[in-house]
């Protein structure tokens, strides 16, 4: 029975890994609620296994944006400050949180991303840095092989995206997600930073949150390693092979395919924890 | 000195995310085909390597900002582990 867990785990965390990678995500959004409906875990088993998987991912691309100059340091690890103080609040909430309960807060979050996903980002336009960011030297700047150019970029109301990001920290430490569905809007539409910038520093920030969100699943004993081991490296290998077919891929029909999935998921997880409340 | 940095972080996440993932499925090739306790033990230490693969990198930034003289950046990455360390305490509570 381990060995089919595991297979099992295997399989569902390359596809998310797949998935999260052409789309943008950490993955830990459709891993979750897949591993509770089909392999019936307990949520905290799966958002444990899922938060493991998120600091792999997003470690594995951040070295990649790093070597391209893509991620803003300083930015990234300013707002880390609420971040990990957002994540370790919410890892001790889901301790006190019953599971009929999470599974409706997921599901919800699932539905929101679903409709979100389709919403265009709004067309970037340089902002002038404020006077936090000034003093902190948030600003920055990348070269976009893409466009050929040099991108040069101030960062624009600070203390909301520092609000944001320990939003983001809280859903991250509850559902064992990486949180970057919050982060990146918040960094481009708030604080006026490229799309590629808000992306390669969220997936810095989020292997830092997801760190110590992990370090409290782990200590509450939550980690199944027959569950947690291959869903860690089905999500480097699913990551890998999304990040070389996503050129190949066409965009618009694999996102509405995904929102349909999103709300699937999402409506399945609000039923099963009202079902599980009224049993109890 | 940011272009250094990135290097250097780049480089430990790399080792990070490698060495995690061929500790992890070295313990689970063993402990799920032998009766033997080491795949336990290789897997904890390869979740251990990963969680602290971005714990390190930050480690990183406050030590060459300091060496640096970038006060700024020395002082927010140092408050971000003081954070993680606040998470370790109460995870242990």
């Amino acid at each position: 029975m381990p060995i089919l867990i595991a297979i099992l785990s295997l399989i569902l965390a390359i596809l998310s890994g797949l998935l999260g990678s052409l789309l943008g995500l950490g993955g830990g959004v459709i891993l979750v609620p897949l591993l509770v409906l089909l392999l019936h875990l307990p949520i905290h088993t799966a958002s444990a296994a899922s938060i493991f998987a998120v600091v792999a991912t997003s470690t594995a691309s951040t070295s990649n944006y790093m070597r391209e100059g893509l991620t803003n340091l300083r930015l990234g690890v300013f707002l880390e400050l609420s971040t990990t103080l957002g994540a370790i609040s919410g890892a001790l909430i889901t301790a006190a949180m019953g599971e009929p309960l999470l599974r409706v807060i997921l599901g919800i979050i699932l539905i929101y991303a679903a409709v979100t996903m389709f919403k265009k980002i709004g067309e970037w336009r340089p902002h002038a840095s404020d006077g936090l960011a000034s003093r902190l030297r948030l600003d920055g700047s990348y070269y976009d092989r893409a466009e050929g150019v040099e991108v040069s970029y101030g960062v624009d109301n600070t203390p909301a995206v520092l609000l944001l990001s320990y939003l983001a920290g809280v859903i991250s430490g509850l559902l064992g997600i990486g949180g970057g569905g919050i982060k990146v809007p918040a960094m481009n539409l708030l604080g006026g930073v490229p799309i590629k910038a808000a992306v390669a520093t969220s997936s810095f920030m989020i292997g830092i949150t997801a760190a110590a969100a992990s370090i409290i699943y782990m200590r509450q004993r939550y980690c199944n390693p027959i569950v947690a081991a291959p869903v860690v490296l089905g999500a480097l290998l699913g990551a890998s092979i999304g990040s070389r077919i996503t050129p190949r891929v066409r965009g618009r029909t694999l996102k509405l395919l995904f929102t349909i999935l999103l709300i699937i998921l999402g409506l399945r997880m609000i039923h099963s924890g009202v079902e599980l409340w009224m049993r109890r | 000195m940011d272009a250094t940095l990135r290097e250097v972080i780049s480089l430990i996440m790399r080792l990070g995310v490698y060495s995690s993932a061929l500790l992890l499925s070295l313990g689970i090739s063993i402990r799920l085909t032998t009766p033997w306790i080491a795949g336990e033990h290789l897997m904890r230490l390869g979740f251990i390597t990963l969680i602290s693969t971005p714990i390190a990198a930050v480690a990183s930034s406050a030590i060459l900002s300091a060496i640096h003289g970038d006060r700024r950046l020395t002082l927010t990455s140092t408050l971000v582990l003081l954070i993680l360390l606040l998470g370790v305490a109460l995870g242990a509570i």
